[in-house]
């Protein structure tokens, strides 16, 4: 029986709590940052980025604790027999949470890429996202097949951003999103379950790792 | 020669302003941030707008001196240039 949001089987249930919670921290750091240099430079550009990132970081919160919510009402209702309607009514709050906040968050990374200070294109992005999900037949393969894209887009800027100035910090941010697109990939067009999931989780912890290290590399001086 | 880049030229305008004791005028800037006069009036109207500067009138004459948003900038420069070098902001 799945045992978590996406649904998937996995060897590494409880492990990928703790994770999704790392994610959090670092991604809800990372806006933090952002925002106070958004502050002194008033760049729009700046302000998405730090809105994007904060998303993602409530998006992986909410799966980290609907998460742990599941796996608890899973452990109660093994002794209780019957609790079946709880866990997938937590099921579909917590993974219609989760895709929408992490959808914001990457279209809200995505226009940052524009450069352009319309509105309209970031409202209508999302509006075609979260319309897609929500009346897809499957709406958690259409989170993974959006977020591929629109994080296909991002590498794609990053890339060219780093062949323009070539140096550690722009390749590090190049690679970390480049495994976060892998991740989601690896879900998308192979397999999300057992092993696969646990390559999902590992190439998004080194994405964030790599994150953390630019960060580092940015305050050296 | 390489393009300036957005940051950089606000970075030359404010470290102009700074090393002028905080007072300068429009023509002194154009030369030493080495800018069109069209450049540097968007870019004194922009750093108004954002109050990085103070633009003052003193006997018909416009000067600029910086505002403490403006000194944070530059004594942040360098972080803020590698973080938007990072992430490819502008």
């Amino acid at each position: 029986m799945p045992t978590n949001l996406y649904q998937i089987d996995s060897i590494i249930i409880g492990y990928d709590i703790i994770l999704q919670l790392l994610f959090a921290f670092i991604t809800i750091f990372l806006s933090w940052y952002s925002y106070k240099i958004y502050k002194i430079t008033c760049q729009e550009q700046t302000k998405f980025l730090s809105l994007g990132f904060f998303l993602i970081g409530i998006a992986y919160t909410i799966l980290s604790v609907f998460n742990f919510l599941i796996i608890e009402e899973l452990l109660e209702s093994i002794s209780r027999i019957v609790h079946l309607k709880e866990i997938i009514l937590l099921n579909t709050i917590g993974l219609y949470a989760h895709m929408s906040l992490m959808i914001a968050g990457l279209v809200a990374l995505t226009f940052m890429t524009f450069k352009t200070k319309t509105i309209r294109s970031l409202i209508l992005l999302l509006a075609i996202s979260l319309i897609a999900i929500i009346f897809s037949k499957s709406p958690l393969e259409t989170f993974f097949l959006i977020s591929s894209i629109l994080l296909a887009g991002i590498v794609y800027f990053f890339t060219k951003n780093c062949i323009k100035k070539r140096n550690r910090k722009t390749k590090t941010i190049t690679l970390a999103f480049l495994f976060l697109l892998l991740g989601n990939l690896v879900l998308l067009l192979i397999s999300r379950s057992g092993i696969y999931y646990l390559i999902y989780n590992l190439f998004e912890a080194v994405a964030y790792l790599l994150i953390l290290y630019n960060l580092y590399l940015v305050r050296k001086r | 020669m390489k393009k300036r880049e957005r940051l950089e030229i606000i970075h030359d305008i404010l470290e102009v302003i700074q090393n002028s004791k905080g007072k300068v005028k429009p023509t002194h800037i154009i030369y030493k941030a080495n800018l069109s006069h069209q450049m540097l009036t968007e870019y004194l109207n922009e750093l108004i707008s954002k109050e990085f500067i103070e633009e003052k009138e003193v006997k018909g004459k416009k000067t600029y001196s910086l505002t403490e948003k403006g000194y944070n900038y530059l004594k942040d420069y360098s972080i803020i240039k590698g973080f938007a070098d990072s992430y490819g902001l502008e």
